[in-house]
């Protein structure tokens, strides 16, 4: 957490009036990352009052063909970003999904450990150990599927961010998994995955994190997998979006290709 | 749908590519970001590009948006402003910047109890502007209507710039304060 102090309020009225210079912006950006309360309420107030200065520009109308010219250009320039097959990433994805599967593993091997020197391993969380085991087995089938398509969830360039995620993707099953490095989200918030069906967004829920900040989501077969186009990752209020959609930035997409 | 929901879910629906939640978020703040661009750039036809520019790039960046940052209406305003003074520090022969003669038109096909409720609302904020002490007003207008930095103003108003710093501040916390509560464009 980056202690608040005076001085960013200063940084929050230059960003607000669209002064600010880049060692400003990166230094706010830095202490808001870590939320800031005081800079929030400042910038919503700042911001408020520069939609006011705005506001006092004497009235004006463009001409009515500008609403057509652009939404024409609009059309002509299709927004999500297409996602071209790079099979030789394929190795790239599969090397960290075994990282996260051996750090999933090591965690499992701890837990034994642990619990057969308790001496206290009920039925309930042996079957729970199998069941992880098992299903590392799975995502070691899904992986190694060549119906299975792997690629990176691309920065949008929201906010700044450590999380990077991939993902692999078998559209004929609808299996899935995630693999997510930096997931740890500013204080209060948490990343939320997302798989969109055409522009409609389903939650796949919140991405939890170890203690290094990876995490593995395994979806043993997405509803509807024909239809999925993007995967994508938002900035949420801890706990989640309460929207029906993304309440949040995204921060992470890939668009796939029909 | 309030409209803060309101102009979320038109963002999302442009980040899908949705030209509908477009042609509605144009709709809503052509109104705001069209003089503010004329303001900036001297004339109408400039500015028309500038606000062509806008929208493409709302249309590619939607994603891009922020809530913790400011509003929908702010962050469409820190694009317009930053598009026309790009424009307006590129032109060679920088026109002379006169308002436009303020034609408070009620054109048909417009509402015109949206359009008096409009005018009534400009009125509140040029007061509350007007009403700011000058220095504040001045150092404001500096940086928004001139992209200004903070140093260049302390130089022009031959002030420290720790001054300029909490004129600045200040001027924004009482214009704030003099507007109604919530959002209010
Ligand atoms: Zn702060």
């Amino acid at each position: 957490m980056s202690e608040h102090h005076e001085e960013y309020l200063d940084l929050c009225a230059a960003y607000a009036l669209g002064v600010i210079d880049e060692v400003g912006q990166r230094r706010l950006e830095e202490h808001l990352a870590h939320g800031c309360s005081i800079c929030e309420a400042a910038l919503a107030d700042f911001s408020s009052a520069a939609v006011a200065i705005a506001s006092t520009a004497a009235p004006a109308k463009p001409s009515p063909r500008l609403r057509e010219r652009v939404l024409a250009a609009a059309r002509s320039q299709p927004r999500a970003p297409s996602l071209r097959r790079r099979p030789a990433f394929v190795q790239v994805v599969l090397a960290a999904a075994s990282i996260a599967l051996l750090a999933t593993t090591v965690t499992m091997w701890q837990r034994v450990e642990r619990m057969t020197a308790e001496r206290d391993a009920t039925r309930v969380q042996l079957e729970e150990i199998a069941r992880e085991l098992e299903d590392s087995k799975r995502i070691e089938r899904l992986l190694a599927s060549p119906d299975t398509d792997c690629f990176d969830l691309a920065a949008t360039g929201t906010v700044d961010t450590t999380l990077s995620a991939r993902a692999c993707f078998d559209r004929s099953s609808g299996g899935a998994v995630l693999v997510f490095h930096g997931a740890t989200p500013p204080s209060g918030h948490d990343y939320e995955l997302w798989v969109l069906h055409g522009d409609h967004p389903v939650s796949l829920g919140i991405v939890r994190a170890d203690a290094s900040g990876r995490a593995l989501t395994h979806l043993d077969a997405i509803a509807s997998p024909v239809t999925v186009t993007a995967f994508a990752v938002s900035l949420e209020p801890a706990g989640g979006s309460t929207a029906p959609g993304p309440s949040g930035p995204v921060i992470r997409v890939a668009a796939l290709e029909g | 749908m309030t409209d803060v929901t309101r102009d979320l879910d038109c963002l999302r629906r442009i980040a899908a590519g949705d030209e509908a939640g477009l042609s509605e978020l144009y709709d809503r703040y052509i109104g705001l970001i069209f003089p503010m661009a004329v303001k900036i750039v001297g004339d109408n036809a400039h500015a028309e590009d500038v606000v062509q520019e806008v929208w493409m790039q709302v249309w590619r960046s939607a994603p891009s948006y922020d809530p913790k940052r400011g509003p929908v209406a702010a962050w469409l305003l820190t694009i317009t402003r930053s598009r026309a003074l790009d424009v307006y520090r590129s032109r060679s022969a920088r026109a002379k910047r006169e308002d436009v003669v303020a034609k408070e038109s009620v054109e048909s096909g417009h509402d015109p109890g949206a359009a008096i409720n409009g005018a009534r609302k400009r009125d509140l904020v040029r007061r509350a502007f007007a009403a700011l002490e000058p220095k504040k007003r001045e150092v404001l207008e500096l940086a928004y209507w001139h992209g200004l930095s903070q140093s260049e103003i302390a130089v022009r108003v031959g002030a420290p710039l720790g001054t300029v710093k909490s004129w600045m501040r200040q001027g924004l916390r009482d214009l704030r304060a003099s507007l109604p509560e919530g959002e209010w464009w």
